[in-house]
């Protein structure tokens, strides 16, 4: 089943191209990684899917419907997006804004159910940030704050969620446990979730697939296995890396070479 | 809501306690005895009241202190509209410029004696509300830029804004050949003019400026995430922005129209219910509401009785406000710069 199938989608800013004849599709359930350098067009991407930007040319449909006819309201009530925080200046406890993420579930006039109250709770302890949640959100960190927008995300109950790089302030500990409970939800729940990631090595241990991009335009896409090696990272990053497999899962692992000075001299004086 | 009913219940409380200070005072029973002369016989003291202290009390004191309150409280909520809108804790209709458009519409409609055939849509309150929706329009497009709108831009266009609306409006009273006194005492925010005439004109104003910010309370909350992040919880932005910019529009030409221009109403009272009660609006509309009518129905009781002379509420309430303002911009320094 088919939840997100991008059609020949195009997007510019001021003119300029940052999306160019962009196609894909995202299975249900599927955990895909983006990923590519900065201002290739990952978060223009996600926008367009988000319904945040609207594409001078091609279609998003979620579920088979065109992106265009889903209400902000529907679409909300199945789709999650995190992107970037910014700082609140607003004093709402940790509690209260990932509480924020029932809203679309909520009539009007409606007051939170015992029913939001679990799954906040369940949320926030995903996340790590049950200890926190009396906290105000002004007096927290910009990894907490960024857990916090992923619990409210996961309040939202969506069949998709989208995230840019949702793991840019987090610390190792919080990387690994975050993306062990994306790929989690995705297994176990179906949750679809189409996330831009940084970290090769992360990404190509926890996600099923990856679409690599640059230039605004898809070039790599399929089971990291399968698409990471010294010349797509070289395609893509202009950076020499050696790829080989993690010792453990067998993901393949990049690392990219650095000439040193004297790694270079070294071979002038055996030439 | 028993932080509602509680303020609901100090605001009664502060009425009737307003209601016994005067040039004539009453007694807290006269004023029982004078409500009760209103209502259905069961409910009547003995001794009538004379006819003087009736006419006194109903006719001038009764809708001066019910006015004083629906001003405060239009402000207050006016400028809790805004710094939800805004994101920011320094808006208010007052900084942004919005009262001195809603002044130079009523001093338009005052001065050159604008009326309408139609009796349900007087003119004064309805030029006020077109003055102050053209003022928030343009300010707020003055400051937006590239679809954002900095702090600092804001405060620059709406201070500048209502600077050169005020000016306008001098002007208009320089060369007007009418007797102005009574236009500055209003314009600089007296309630002494409080009658029902003036109470039923506005009550309509601020009664659909109440409803849509009522309705709009948890829209707001999720507004505080930011603009992109509120349209993925759903919420229709634009809409929404259209709707608040409406509201405070309604609610600040309800204030402005009765009393002229009282600044800082619509900063402090915000501030301060939202640093107790936190920033929830589904809590901080209801509580700002009646705190702006709770200092607004003191501090008037306070200016028609406590000096020789009657001071403009507005008056009282800038000597109060002025210094609060610049401890918020101490506070907010950081930020803004």
């Amino acid at each position: 089943m088919i939840r997100i199938r991008a059609s020949q989608l195009q997007a510019a800013y001021d003119g300029e191209p940052v999306i160019r004849d962009v196609s894909f599709e995202v299975r249900r359930g599927q955990f895909v990684g983006l990923a590519g350098p900065n201002g290739s067009g990952k978060s223009t991407l996600i926008r367009l899917v988000s319904k945040a930007l609207h594409p001078q040319k091609g279609r998003v449909l979620i579920d088979n419907q065109p992106l265009d006819q889903i209400s902000r309201e529907q679409l909300a009530r199945r789709m999650a997006v995190v992107r970037q925080e910014g700082r609140l200046d607003f004093e709402f406890t940790v509690r209260e804004v990932v509480m924020l993420g029932r809203i679309p579930h909520l009539k009007r006039f409606q007051g939170e159910g015992p029913q939001d109250a679990c799954i906040v709770d369940e949320s926030l302890r995903q996340t790590d940030l049950t200890d926190l949640s009396g906290r105000l959100v002004t007096e927290i960190s910009g990894g907490e704050r960024q857990r916090v927008a992923i619990a409210r995300a996961l309040a939202q109950q969506p069949e998709i969620l989208l995230l840019d790089e949702p793991t840019a302030h987090l610390d190792l500990r919080h990387q690994v446990a975050l993306l062990t409970l994306f790929r989690k939800l995705s297994r176990d729940q179906g949750l679809t979730i189409l996330a831009v990631l940084h970290d090769l090595n992360l990404a190509a241990q926890f996600c099923e697939r990856l679409m690599l991009i640059k230039e605004g335009q898809i070039l790599h896409s399929g089971p990291p296995q399968g698409v990471l090696d010294t010349a797509t990272v070289r395609e893509i990053y202009g950076v020499e890396a050696a790829v080989s497999r993690h010792p453990v899962s067998g993901a393949p692992c990049v690392y990219p070479v650095v000439e040193r000075q004297e790694e270079t001299d070294r071979l002038e004086a055996v030439r | 809501m028993k932080r509602v009913a509680f303020m609901s219940a100090l605001w009664a409380a502060i009425v009737l306690a307003a209601l016994t200070f005067g040039a004539s005072s009453l007694g807290l029973g006269e004023v029982f005895r004078l409500i009760g002369s209103q209502l259905p016989t069961a409910f009547q003291w003995a001794d009538p009241v004379p006819e003087s202290v009736r006419v006194i009390f109903f006719d001038i004191r009764l809708p001066r202190v019910l006015l004083a309150g629906l001003v405060g409280a239009s402000l207050a909520l006016a400028g809790t509209a805004l710094q939800g809108l805004f994101r920011n804790p320094m808006a208010s209709p007052y900084v942004l410029g919005i009262s001195a458009g809603a002044a130079l519409g009523a001093v338009v409609a005052l001065i050159f004696r604008i009326d309408f055939a139609v009796p349900v849509l007087p003119a004064v309150p309805l030029a006020a509300f077109a003055g102050a929706l053209a003022a928030t329009l343009l300010v707020y497009s003055l400051a937006r830029i590239k679809g954002r709108v900095p702090v600092a831009t804001l405060l620059l266009a709406g201070i500048a804004m209502g600077s050169f609306l005020s000016a306008v409006v001098s002007m208009i009273l320089v060369f007007s050949e009418e007797s102005v006194a009574n236009v500055l005492f209003w314009l600089m925010g007296g309630l002494s003019s409080a009658d029902w005439t003036g109470l039923t004109l506005v009550v309509p104003y601020f009664v659909a400026g109440v409803g849509i910010l009522i309705f709009s309370a948890r829209e707001l909350n999720a507004l505080l995430l930011g603009e992109e992040a509120s349209k993925h919880l759903g919420i229709d932005v634009e809409r929404l922005k259209r709707r608040l910019l409406f509201a405070t529009s309604l609610l600040t030409a309800a204030a402005v129209a009765v009393t002229g221009i009282i600044g800082f109403v619509g900063l402090i009272v915000p501030h301060i219910v939202r640093l107790i009660v936190g920033p929830d609006h589904r809590l901080l509309i209801p509580l700002a509401g009646l705190s702006g009518a709770i200092l607004l129905t003191v501090m008037d009781t306070f200016a028609r009785t406590v000096l020789t002379q009657e001071v403009p509420v507005g008056v009282i309430s800038a000597l109060l406000g002025g210094p609060f303002f610049i401890y918020l911009l101490r506070r907010h320094r950081a930020e803004i710069f």
